[in-house]
Formats: C-alpha cells, sequence, structure tokens
C-alpha cells in the first residue's frame, strides 16, 4: 500500500532550528514544538515544519503576548529605578499605543468579549496593583540588568541524525528572588477559571514547565527552585489573579529528560522517512484541533484545503526574545 | 432625506474630557494627565470589585462606549 508522503512543500521559509543536512530534521526544540510533537506528530508537520496557522487573528496570541510585554516593559523600568506609579503609566501608555490600529485610526477589535482592548489594559493595572508590594523581587544580574524574558539554550546528550546534539531553547518570563530563594516566574492569561485546588496541580508533569525547571538548573550560573505560576483568570467584569507554586524533585527531571530520548529517536525516524503518523486521540483536545477539517479529507485533497484555510509563518525557536 | 433626519456624528455628543472619550483617543495624542486618569480609574475599579466582588461578577450587559460608537460606524460604512 502507498501512502501519502509529507514533505516540505515548495515556498517554505528557510527556519535555523532545522539541521542543515536533513531537510525535515528540526534539531533546536522549544516547548511549542515539543508539545506538539508530543500531541500529534502530524499537527506538528504542519504547524512547525510547513509553517500553517489558521487565517484571522488568533485572540488568545495576540491578547498573550501584548499581557508579556506590558509586564515585562514593567518589571525593566522598576529595575531601571521608576517608581511603581510611574512604571504604571508608563506600562499603559505603551499598551494603549500597542493596541491601536493606526491604519483605521481606532483601537484595535479583536471581537471578543472577554479578551479585547479593555480587558487588556484592566488586566494588567489590576495585575501590578495586586503584585505592587510582591515580595518576589525580580533578580538582576551582576551588571543591574533585570531576569525578565530571558531566552535559554542547552545541548542534550541525544543525537540528532544529522550528527549534531539535539538542543533545547526557550523563553522564561522572569527569575525572581522569594525567601532568599531563585524562582522562575510564568505568567499565564485564561478565560476559564483557576479556582480551585487542582488549578496548579495541572503543571505537574506539563511539557513548559518542566522545561523551564530543567533549564532552571542547568542554564545558569544561578540555581532556581522551581516555578512561580500567575494566573490571570480574564473575564468581562473582572479578572482574578491567583499564584502557585510548582517543584520538581531531582527524580522527576531526570525522568523528564530521560523521556526525551524516546521522543528524539521518533523525531530521527519521522524525519529521516518523511512521514508524520496522525494522532486521532488527539483531534478533539482543547476545544478541537483546527487541523480536523484537513485531516479528515483525503490525503490527495488536503493540500487544496490547507492552502485556502491557512497562511503561512515561521515557527523558529531559535530566535532570541532577551538574554542567552 | 432631509437635514434633520441625518444621524449625527457619535463624537459630537461626547464630552471631550470623559474617559469614554479618553479610550477612544489616539493613545499618540495623549498626555500623561489622560492616561493616569484611565489608570486612576482601573484602580478604583478594582476596589469596588474587591469590596464587593459577586455584585459587579453579576453585571450583566456591557456600557457601549464612544469606542465601541465609533467603530459600529465605521463597520456601517463598509470600510
Amino acid at each position: 500500500m502507498t501512502v501519502s508522503v509529507p514533505s516540505v512543500p515548495a515556498g517554505t521559509v528557510r527556519n535555523s532550528s532545522f539541521s542543515r543536512s536533513i531537510t525535515l530534521l528540526q534539531t533546536a526544540w522549544d516547548n511549542t514544538s515539543m508539545s506538539l510533537f508530543k500531541e500529534c506528530p502530524r499537527k506538528y508537520y504542519y504547524v512547525i515544519i510547513c509553517g500553517y496557522v489558521p487565517r484571522g487573528s488568533n485572540v488568545h496570541l495576540a491578547f498573550g503576548i501584548l499581557y508579556h510585554e506590558a509586564l515585562e516593559r514593567y518589571d525593566r523600568l522598576r529595575a531601571r529605578g521608576f517608581s511603581h506609579s510611574d512604571a504604571v503609566v508608563s506600562t499603559v501608555w505603551q499598551a494603549l499605543k500597542d493596541t491601536w490600529n493606526k491604519d483605521l485610526n481606532r483601537p484595535l477589535d479583536w471581537g471578543d468579549k472577554q479578551k479585547n482592548r479593555y480587558t487588556l489594559i484592566r488586566t494588567i493595572v489590576w495585575y501590578l496593583e495586586q503584585f505592587k508590594d510582591d515580595p518576589l523581587e525580580t533578580a538582576c544580574r551582576s551588571d543591574g540588568t533585570p531576569f525578565v524574558e530571558v531566552s535559554f539554550r542547552f545541548t542534550t546528550d541525544y543525537v540528532a541524525a544529522d550528527n549534531t546534539n539535539f538542543i533545547i531553547c526557550g523563553h522564561m518570563d522572569k527569575i525572581g528572588i522569594l525567601g532568599g530563594l531563585y524562582w522562575i516566574l510564568d505568567r499565564k492569561t485564561s478565560k476559564n477559571s483557576i479556582d480551585g485546588d487542582g488549578f496548579f496541580g495541572h503543571y505537574s508533569p506539563h511539557n513548559q514547565m518542566a522545561t523551564y525547571d530543567y533549564a532552571g538548573q542547568v542554564v545558569s550560573k544561578i540555581q532556581t527552585s522551581g516555578l512561580i505560576i500567575d494566573a490571570a483568570q480574564i473575564m468581562v467584569n473582572f479578572s482574578h489573579f491567583r499564584r502557585g507554586f510548582s517543584q520538581r524533585t531531582a527524580s522527576q527531571r531526570a525522568e523528564w529528560y530521560g523521556n526525551l530520548e524516546g521522543y528524539f529517536y521518533l523525531i530521527n525516524k519521522y524525519a529521516h522517512d518523511g512521514y508524520y503518523p496522525m494522532n486521532e486521540a488527539s483531534c478533539g483536545n482543547y476545544g478541537g484541533c483546527p487541523f480536523r477539517g484537513v485531516c479528515g479529507k483525503p490525503p490527495e485533497d488536503r493540500e487544496v484545503w490547507l492552502q485556502a484555510a491557512f497562511h503561512k509563518r515561521v515557527w523558529d525557536p531559535l530566535v532570541v526574545r532577551g538574554d542567552v | 432625506m432631509s437635514e434633520s433626519s441625518t444621524p449625527s456624528s457619535p463624537l459630537a455628543t461626547v464630552d471631550p474630557n470623559s474617559l469614554d472619550f479618553i479610550w477612544a483617543k489616539d493613545p499618540n495624542l495623549m498626555t500623561q494627565q489622560d492616561v493616569e486618569r484611565v489608570v486612576d480609574k482601573l484602580q478604583a475599579d478594582r476596589v469596588k470589585f474587591l469590596q464587593n466582588p459577586e455584585a459587579v461578577k453579576k453585571q450583566r450587559g456591557k456600557k457601549v462606549s464612544i469606542a465601541d460608537t465609533t467603530i459600529s460606524s465605521i463597520d456601517d460604512l463598509g470600510l
């Protein structure tokens, strides 16, 4: 039996996280890539290798980026010595500018009741008020620059099919000091409830948090004790915050790292075979995979559907945002 | 259409010192005072929420702001 073998479609832009000698082989992996691969190799292939993303704006992504950028700005201003109130005004002003559509001379409109310009600015102001006297102080380097939007990368022991070693990389929101210990801070936004005892339990096991936690042990000279998660629930009339902790033992870290071996084996194999199987068990997760409509079509028809409903962008984990 | 039936611009009926007007203003033209008013109002809303969260959570409907009105007007033009 012959199967439709995926290949990199013509016109796909060069991505520096991929091997120079094996076209389909990604050698630098961040949480986005790895989580997609673990969820469904075919979805990973569509999103990371081909670069397909649904047409239209993704309100959750846009909201999350602007929220993170605003809080990063605040942290940097505070580290430079600005007062809380001055830093808040500057942060809000920039967020207002970032959500202004210059072409149409009006505020950006994502068409979402819960995540929109007003709730974004409100959430920024309310978060900064709630954590105005935060006992978690932003850690700084010896030159005084703060550990905010910290890009990291480390080489693993696992060998890729092109004879280089796989790299793990990513970006942490912030490293702070609490109780004399270093912690990695990650900020999350959600429309769903963040209350209940089990909410922070969702972050262990969790690929992103495990990656940050491991990186916190091996990348920097300072060793981190674990993760602090600042969750924000965004509703029409209010924003609500909770802070939780997520820690791992040395044996848990070793287990996560050991599990990578099996995944990197499959990554080498699929890149060699040029074939990324579907995981049909995950099609209904997170409200339904955006590629479900494509995968539900006969293989010979899928390219047409992809081109109609998706556009392309490059996701390159090696693009540095902050400081490595 | 007679002149009397022509709808007036939504911007014409709004107090230029109101917060709704500030929200709809190009932030590049805002003053520091404008931004401080936005921040103060949001901080006051937070205090109100913390004092009686259930009342705020139960609020229904959405106050139509000048920003929305302007957007609706532009949308009506089919631009």
